[in-house]
Parts: structure tokens; C-alpha cells; sequence
């Protein structure tokens, strides 16, 4: 089960995202967030399955991804 | 049949890239970046891959500054109708391929902006260089120049010129067309602000790709808004790279296809790629030079201010006619004047166009040797 979903902007993002935390160690997957479906449109989410998911968001703003959302479990 | 035509399109494509487009027909047909089902995204990540790529090879800063396209003209059209606004001054150069002319000429045509011409000098970048430094204005907003020839192979001197563009305050657009996949390119060593390139050329890649390298997307407006697959409520189109760039569905199957032929070029090596096709290049000049009858137009090329492009006439042929008797014997050339108006124009070709050769990976030595037999036939026989 995913620890943290982090909601980005485009599939794009989504994939440089995940690349950027798989190269520090985090494990994750991209997934639609269907229950966030309604608030952006189409979009794409990382689902951060291992390590700390606060750690994680962060690396990925240091790294300009654009998150919409995070929405932790 | 012997292909010499490389600088319109590359072929034959490696047997990878073949490969890459059928398993993109038969494992990755859906559409990346738009579902979430395990195909789109298993896709998404193929055309992601692709992009990585493409920016590792090019020097981009980061992987969003690749935005594909469906050709280099496609590339060069976005960033000219995105970025140039009234009153904006453009410097061209005297080689530009109409892919860079004719949307220039139309801008200036509606009174949208002013252009010049740059005289490049073959073999002399500080005469080049004096000659760009008493073109610019207060209001030159753009330089938009081919890295070099698809005609003659003469190629401009890239960084020198981005650095007067830099003290100009002006921006540097580059169409890469012939050169990418050749040449080192670096938009990050190079201050190269725009980078457009075809992906059928010298990246080997299926027709109908193309790609524009930048790490300022942010300066461009729209010239197409639809269907991103992001932020789909919005009505308005997203502002980030690449999406902003990339309205409808891309050439996937393409994009694959490309992927594969930048793999191609990694394994082989983008030096020995040049190098291999220059001295055959070089071989074929050596070899016209000798034989009366035939007209070069440059110096003898050298690597770092030639592509492997060479054009020539033979007495009393015109372009044309001489590539319609080589084609007879199996060999495949360009005739006539090659979009490139200007470039004939310099050389003194308006009234009988030219023959180019332009030669690929896949060319040979005795594809070479046989060449030049077949051309000293047809001189023997006029």
C-alpha cells in the first residue's frame, strides 16, 4: 500500500519524478488518482510505496516537479 | 540501388529502429499520457525513454526541455510563430533552408518583423562574425540560423555566434537539421536557446519526428493548443514543458522508432559516425576534383566546418539532369535546388540547381569507387 501519493501535473513529471526517487532509494509507481480525478482532470500520480514520503516530496521539489497534490496514508 | 540521400531523409534505418517500430505496433499501440491502464502507462515510459535520451545527447539541462515534434520544419515553425512579436528584427544566414526562410519571409511579409541576411564566409568565422556584428539592432530579438548546409555542408560557426547573440541581447535558434546526429551539439555549452531537429535524418528514426530542445519554453507562445492529457479542466494550455508544446497525440510508433535509432548512435559513437562518413565524403571529393567536366562548389571538407553533404555539377548538365542519368545506373541523388534558394543563390546556382550527394552511416567505400566510375561515364558520354 502506497505511504504517500504525490498528484504531479503531467505523465512527464510523473516519470521524472519517479526515476529522481528510485535514484535515492525510494520505491514508488504511477498510478491515476482516481479519487483526485475531479479536482485536476487528467493527471498522473507517484505513489511512494517505500521510505519517508515527507523526504520524498521534498526531493522532488528540489527537482521541480510539479505537484498538484500530495495526500499521505 | 545506392542511396546518397541521407540529408533528406536516412536510409536504410538500422535493422533496431525497423524492430522498435514493429514491437511499438504490436506492444505499445495505446497512448501514452492519457490512461491509466498498464499499456498507456508501459508506453508513456517507452516515449519518456526516448526523451531522456534525446536530452542526455543534446545537453539539455533537464528532460521536459524536449518537446517532440512531427519534423524539423514543425520545430522551427512553433518556435518562430511562438516567439517573434511586432517590431522584432531577425538575422538569418545566406544557407537557410526554407524551413527557416519562408516562415521568416511570411512574418516580414505581414509586417510582423524585419529580417537580414548573413553572409556567411566559408573558412573565415572572423570575417562572418564582423560581418553578424554590423547586422544587429536595437530591436534584434532573434538569430535563426542552420548549423549547416543541406546543400553545400558548409557549417556555421554555432558558438561564436551565440555568443554575440548573448552580448546583442538577442536569442539563438539553431536547425539543427543536417547536423544532429553528426555534429556535437550541446544547447547548454553552446548558448543555444532553440535547438530544432528532425528525427528521420541523422537520428535515424522514422519520418514524422522531429524534436525542439530548449530551456526556454517559457518564452514561447502557443501556436497550437489541444488535448495534453494534463490538467484536462483547464481551458487553457498547460505553461509547462513539454505539454505546451505537444497539443494531440504524438507519433508514438515514431517515437519509438527514434528511441531506438539514438541507441543506435550511442553504440556506435556520434564521432566515428562523422568521421566515417566525412572521409568517404572527402574520398568522393578528392575524386571529382580530378576529373574535368565536374564543378565543386567548397573547399575540400574538414571536420568541424563540414557535414558530409557535397554538391557539384557536371559540365553542361543541370542538377537534375545529372541526378536523372545516376539514377539510371542506381544511384540515388538529390537534383535541383533543395528548398534552399538562398544557399544556390550564393553559390551561383539559380539556373541550373545542383547535384548533392549526402552521404549516411551505411555508405561505403566501394559505393564510393563505383560513384566516381559512373560519374566519369556520364562526362565521357556528354
Amino acid at each position: 500500500m502506497a505511504q504517500a501519493t504525490v498528484i504531479v501535473s503531467s505523465i512527464t513529471y510523473a516519470m521524472k519524478g519517479q526515476r529522481i526517487l528510485e535514484s535515492r532509494g525510494f520505491r514508488s509507481y504511477i498510478d491515476r488518482d482516481v479519487k483526485a480525478y475531479g479536482k485536476y482532470g487528467c493527471g498522473y500520480c507517484i505513489r511512494i510505496t517505500s521510505g519517508d514520503p515527507q523526504r520524498a516530496v521534498e526531493l522532488l521539489r528540489e527537482h521541480q516537479i510539479k505537484i498538484k497534490e500530495v495526500v499521505t496514508n | 540501388m545506392i542511396y546518397f540521400d541521407n540529408a533528406a531523409t536516412t536510409f536504410p534505418k538500422p535493422p533496431s529502429v525497423v524492430a522498435a517500430v514493429q514491437e511499438a505496433m504490436t506492444c505499445y499501440g495505446a497512448n501514452p499520457g492519457r490512461s491509466g491502464h498498464k499499456i498507456s502507462v508501459q508506453t508513456a515510459r517507452r516515449v519518456y525513454g526516448c526523451r531522456e535520451k534525446l536530452a542526455a545527447l543534446m545537453g539539455a539541462p533537464d528532460v521536459e526541455n524536449v518537446a517532440f515534434t512531427l519534423n524539423c520544419t514543425h520545430a522551427i515553425n512553433l518556435c518562430l510563430k511562438g516567439l517573434l512579436r511586432d517590431g522584432d528584427h531577425v538575422i538569418i544566414s545566406d544557407m537557410e533552408h526554407n524551413s527557416i526562410l519562408r516562415p521568416i519571409h511570411t512574418l516580414s511579409q505581414r509586417g510582423v518583423i524585419d529580417y537580414d541576411v548573413l553572409e556567411i564566409c566559408e573558412g573565415d568565422d572572423e570575417e562572418t562574425l564582423r560581418r553578424l556584428e554590423g547586422l544587429f539592432r536595437p530591436n534584434t530579438r532573434l538569430i535563426a540560423m542552420t548549423h549547416g548546409s543541406n546543400v553545400f555542408g558548409i557549417m556555421t560557426p554555432i558558438r561564436a555566434i551565440s555568443q554575440l547573440a548573448r552580448e546583442h541581447g538577442a536569442l539563438l535558434l539553431v536547425d539543427a537539421a543536417q547536423s544532429a546526429g553528426v555534429a556535437p551539439l550541446n544547447v547548454t555549452e553552446m548558448g543555444i536557446d532553440f535547438l530544432c531537429m528532425p528525427g528521420h535524418k541523422s537520428l535515424y528514426g522514422p519520418s514524422g519526428t522531429g524534436a525542439i530542445v530548449t530551456a526556454r519554453g517559457e518564452l514561447l507562445s502557443t501556436i497550437v493548443e489541444g488535448g495534453t492529457g494534463s490538467l484536462s479542466l483547464e481551458y487553457s494550455q498547460p505553461d509547462f514543458m513539454p505539454d505546451k508544446l505537444e497539443s494531440g497525440t504524438v507519433n508514438t510508433t515514431g517515437i519509438l522508432g527514434l528511441s531506438a535509432g539514438l541507441d543506435f548512435i550511442q553504440s556506435v559513437g556520434l564521432e566515428n559516425i562523422y568521421r566515417h562518413e566525412l572521409d568517404l565524403t572527402c574520398a568522393i571529393y578528392d575524386g571529382l576534383s580530378r576529373m574535368p567536366g565536374v564543378k565543386l562548389y567548397t573547399a575540400r571538407p574538414v571536420m568541424g566546418r563540414n557535414l558530409p553533404v557535397l554538391a557539384f555539377n557536371l559540365e553542361g548538365l543541370s542538377g537534375e539532369e545529372t541526378c536523372a542519368k545516376l539514377d539510371e545506373v542506381g544511384f540515388c541523388l538529390r537534383g535541383g535546388f533543395h528548398c534552399s534558394p538562398l544557399a544556390h543563390k550564393k553559390m551561383g546556382t539559380l539556373d541550373c540547381g545542383a547535384a548533392r550527394l549526402s552521404l549516411g552511416y551505411f555508405n561505403d567505400s566501394k559505393q564510393a569507387e563505383r560513384f566516381l566510375r559512373e560519374i566519369s561515364k556520364i562526362i565521357g558520354n556528354s
